[in-house]
């Protein structure tokens, strides 16, 4: 008899597992699941307009499915370093190469094939990182509201008294490449750092945008006359119709190239390699030019830029390890004018 | 069976009223939604699958005659001569082939030829005139690299409107000469796809990738492929839910291409629940209604149990005249309660009954006994004998028949109890008649206080015990002796009179004794006199009085006779009863 009770109970706490079960249905996979061996996590920093395509064509050419992470540098590498190389990051793509030589114990070291190809100044000394595109720093001028013949055409320039309060320059506490515009500047008016920041400070009437590319609207928009922005920044801006021009610096200016570095521990190394192989393979800094507006960190590759660009020798490892102190002591001058 | 813990009959209803009821409720409502659950989702799903069906051959109809018209395009000669020279004069002609052969599927695309280096030259659409596609890169390069082929891509940005290209690279004898590339934008699918879907429906066209190409319906400005993506890469399931709306994923064969039907869900979470709430609410009401009815019930049923069990009680500790209320609602238990008291009743009858009986014999027996000794007419003859003696002066005779007369006398009245001096004057009487008859060999003495000379007790229940005495104890003597005392001793917590008769004879068997005292006085022995008074004492006063016999040292034989103390007055009004 208790066994009898015993098996009835059974059978219905079976029925009624059935029941309550009986609506999970398994559907048969269309698509087969991506193995590991297939996968590439990338952080980038990059805009949408830059990753996109080489991103679609490397999955489509590799067969290769890239898990894609974006957000500012400095985030994305502060990440890097939380997770001190257990980290399910692959591939770091985009920042300033400074920003690299900070991070430098969190990747490992990869010498492309092509490095012999890239212009020497770029080619990383410890191949932590490797150089994607060179982006040189450039002055802009509103067409309508400044002369061709009284654009400014270098650093010392800016200075005069015409322009005070007449440039548009991005806030380097908010955006890198506007510090990288800041370090070029005291490189090319003689390392005098602090007088240099006052001057510029008070150039800009201690003034800043919040981004490089709200520098450059302001200088179309007429806001302000001239601009210092990025060369790729201000070509797609004329791109758009901006009606703007680009001035290069006589004096030279700093062309500090962005990078890409393979992150340690990571999961999908041999993934990861052909993802550098191909940002420096000749399709891709092709389209970084044709498409881009960006500069091949190629010798031998066609620009479409001003050819008679003159290349101020840029200490990246100074600009580098001073980042905090100059920025400091930015915020400083700034506060104290602005009240 | 394993050991059952005792309930009572309500939990016992209580329980089953709940298995009949609510147990096939609940059992039977899940099965039903679980059920219905499943056929709508299968039914929707048969519905998807269909759907999916129709965009799939749609797609593949249409891809299939691009890919005719590729290969028609490709093969041309002039075309592929004007791609080659950028200077070609005959570019009206190039332009009214490409027309005409397009013309059923200029709706759904527009169709534009490139030269090597990737510069739009000719083109059904507007506005794409003198673009230039990147030769190396996206989908002219995969039309270059697979030459042969007809190859489809997800456009990129510089391709303007469109979202997906198709493109085949043109080549004759001398090579390759330009790429003949098909754009569909997001109208163009519409066209397509137009009438499949519904406004509630999201339809999605993803790459093998999983990244959105076309996207319509509901889900036209989300981009569900992303998630279908992020769900691949990290190993989950694909068809699970998306923004409350099931996912149907589907792969276009031919072309590289998925498609994704999203349909929100019928049964959502709060249908679902307020599916159960209302199953739930049920369950309470009847759940109530069960108490209430066991209650109801119950207090029917097991009342008039309790009343019966009560009664049944009472009649167990001796109230016969306990009854049971008969006007219960159920027939059964009016019926049972009427039984009951039926029975009772018929019990008590009965007891009364064979009580009656009981008397009734033993006034017979009584009366039977003292019938024994009253013959009427031997007092009477001995009265005509006395007179005889007297008239002939044989003065033994009369004092034989005088006190022969008196023990007659005694015995023939009616009345049952005397007087201890009466009794004792008849003990006298008959002792002075045995000793004429045995010659003076014995004395019988018979001393009491005179206060207690009026005391009740049953008539002639000494004399039989004398009887015995001189008859059987002192038959062999020659100078035997009988005592006769009263006094007030005790029995049965009670004042009693006592009377003895003590003799010094011979005395009594042992087994005769025992028999006695043990009161197996009933059987006829050779002193049934002794017998016959013990039972009579019993029946009039109890258990607790009557005849005891012993053996006293001194040898000859004691026997005891315990009485009530009582006075003559009740002896009267018991004997004016009429007994």
């Amino acid at each position: 008899m208790k066994v009898f009770w015993e098996k009835c109970k059974v059978i219905t706490i079976c029925l009624g597992m059935g029941i309550l079960f009986s609506s999970c249905k398994t559907t048969q996979e269309v698509i087969t699941p991506v193995v590991e061996e297939n996968k590439l996590v990338v952080y980038t920093s990059h805009k949408e307009e830059v990753y996109e395509p080489i991103i679609k064509e490397f999955e489509e050419r590799t067969g290769i499915w890239v898990e894609l992470h974006t957000g500012g540098t400095s985030e994305l590498l502060e990440e890097i370093a939380k997770g001190n190389g257990e980290f399910t990051c692959d591939i770091m793509f985009g920042g300033g190469i400074e920003s690299y030589c900070a991070y430098s114990d969190y990747f490992k070291p990869y010498v492309c094939s092509r490095n012999n190809s890239i212009k020497k100044q770029y080619r990383s000394k410890d191949g932590s990182y490797t150089a994607f595109t060179e982006l040189p720093i450039v002055f802009i001028y509103n067409n309508k509201l400044v002369d061709s013949g009284r654009a400014p055409t270098g650093w010392q320039e800016l200075f005069y008294q015409s322009w005070q309060g007449n440039i548009a320059f991005g806030d380097p506490l908010k955006s890198g490449s506007s510090y990288t515009m800041l370090v070029t500047l005291i490189q090319a008016m003689g390392m005098e750092e602090d007088v240099t920041l006052k001057q510029f400070a008070r150039a800009l009437e201690y003034k800043v945008s919040a981004g490089s590319k709200e520098a450059v609207d302001e200088v179309s928009s007429g806001a302000k006359a001239i601009g210092l922005t990025l060369e790729e920044t201000a070509l797609k801006a004329i791109d758009n119709g901006a009606d703007i021009s680009i001035v290069y610096p006589k004096d030279g200016t700093s062309t500090v190239p962005d990078g890409c570095a393979i992150v340690i521990g990571t999961k999908h190394e041999e993934n990861a390699k052909q993802f550098i192989e191909f940002i420096v393979g000749d399709d891709v800094q092709q389209l970084a030019v044709d498409r881009l507006h960006r500069r091949s960190v190629l010798e031998n590759l066609q620009q479409t830029g001003d050819e008679s660009l003159k290349v101020l020798n840029y200490d990246v490892e100074w600009a580098g390890t001073h980042r905090e102190e100059i920025l400091k002591s930015w915020a400083n001058i700034i506060a104290e004018q602005g009240r | 069976m394993g050991k059952r813990v005792k309930r009572t009959f309500k939990q016992e209803l209580l329980t089953s009223m709940i298995a009949v009821s609510v147990l096939p409720l609940a059992v039977c409502s899940l099965f039903l939604i679980q059920l219905f659950q499943l056929k709508i989702s299968k039914d929707y799903q048969v519905r998807d699958m269909e759907l999916a069906e129709e965009v799939n051959s749609r797609m593949e109809q249409l891809f299939s005659e691009f890919s005719v018209l590729a290969d028609e395009i490709c093969e041309n000669d002039d075309i592929a001569e004007a791609l080659r020279n950028s200077d070609f004069t005959n570019s009206d002609e190039i332009y009214r082939t490409l027309y005409r052969k397009t013309k059923e599927l200029r709706d759904d695309a527009w169709f534009e030829l490139y030269s090597m280096d990737g510069i739009c030259q000719y083109s059904t659409g507007t506005g794409t005139y003198q673009k230039k596609l990147e030769p190396y890169w996206g989908i002219l390069r995969k039309a270059s690299e697979e030459a042969e082929k007809f190859v489809v891509l997800r456009a990129d940005e510089p391709s303007g409107n469109a979202v997906l290209q198709a493109a085949k690279l043109v080549q004759d004898e001398q090579g390759a000469a330009g790429f003949f590339v098909i754009n569909m934008g997001t109208s163009e699918f519409e066209n397509v796809l137009k009438g499949t879907y519904g406004g509630q429906d999201g339809i999605c066209i993803l790459d093998g990738f999983m990244e959105t190409v076309f996207s319509a319906g509901s889900t036209a400005d989300e981009n569900p492929g992303a998630a279908l993506r992020v769900r691949l890469l990290q190993n989950e399931p694909i068809q699970s839910d998306y923004n409350g709306n099931s996912v149907y994923l589907d792969k276009i064969e031919g072309i590289e291409l998925y498609v994704i039907l999203l349909r929100p869900h019928i049964f959502t979470e709060d249908t679902v629940n307020s599916m159960y709430t209302v199953l739930f609410i049920m369950i309470a009401v009847i759940l109530i209604l069960c108490v209430c009815l066991v209650y109801n019930l119950s207090n029917r049923l097991s009342r008039p149990i309790k009343v019966l069990n009560q009664t049944m009680h009472e009649v167990q500790m001796g109230n016969l005249d306990a009854r049971m209320q008969e006007d219960w609602p159920t027939t059964e238990f009016a019926e049972m309660s009427g039984n009951f008291n039926y029975m009772t009743a018929d019990l008590k009858k009965n007891m009364e009954k064979e009580v009656e009986q009981q008397k009734q014999l033993n006034e017979i027996q009584i009366a039977m006994m003292q019938a024994q000794l009253n013959p009427h007419f031997l007092y009477n003859t001995l009265d005509t004998v006395k007179w005889v003696a007297k008239a002939n002066h044989v003065p033994e005779i009369v004092t034989l028949v005088s006190k022969l007369a008196k023990i007659l006398r005694a015995a023939i009245s009616k009345k049952q109890f005397t007087t201890l001096r009466e009794e004792m004057e008849l003990v006298e009487s008959y002792a002075q008649i045995q000793r004429i008859r045995f010659d003076g060999r014995f004395e019988c003495i018979c001393t009491y206080d005179e206060k207690l000379a009026d005391c009740e007790l049953p008539k002639l229940v000494i004399q039989p015990i004398v009887e015995n005495a001189v008859i059987h104890g002192l038959s062999e003597c020659e100078d035997g002796h009988v005592y006769v005392d009263a006094y007030v001793g005790e029995a049965d917590d009670a004042p009693a009179l006592i009377v003895e008769v003590r003799d010094d004879g011979c005395g009594i068997g042992q087994e005769v004794i025992d028999r006695l005292n043990n009161g197996g006085l009933q059987e006829p022995t050779g002193h049934i006199g002794l017998g016959n008074v013990d039972k009579i004492i019993r029946l009039h006063y109890g258990e607790a009085y009557g005849v005891k016999i012993s053996k006293p040292d001194q040898g000859g034989s004691l026997v005891t006779l315990t009485f009530p103390l009582r006075k003559e007055k009740t002896i009267d009004a018991k004997n004016s009863g009429g007994r």
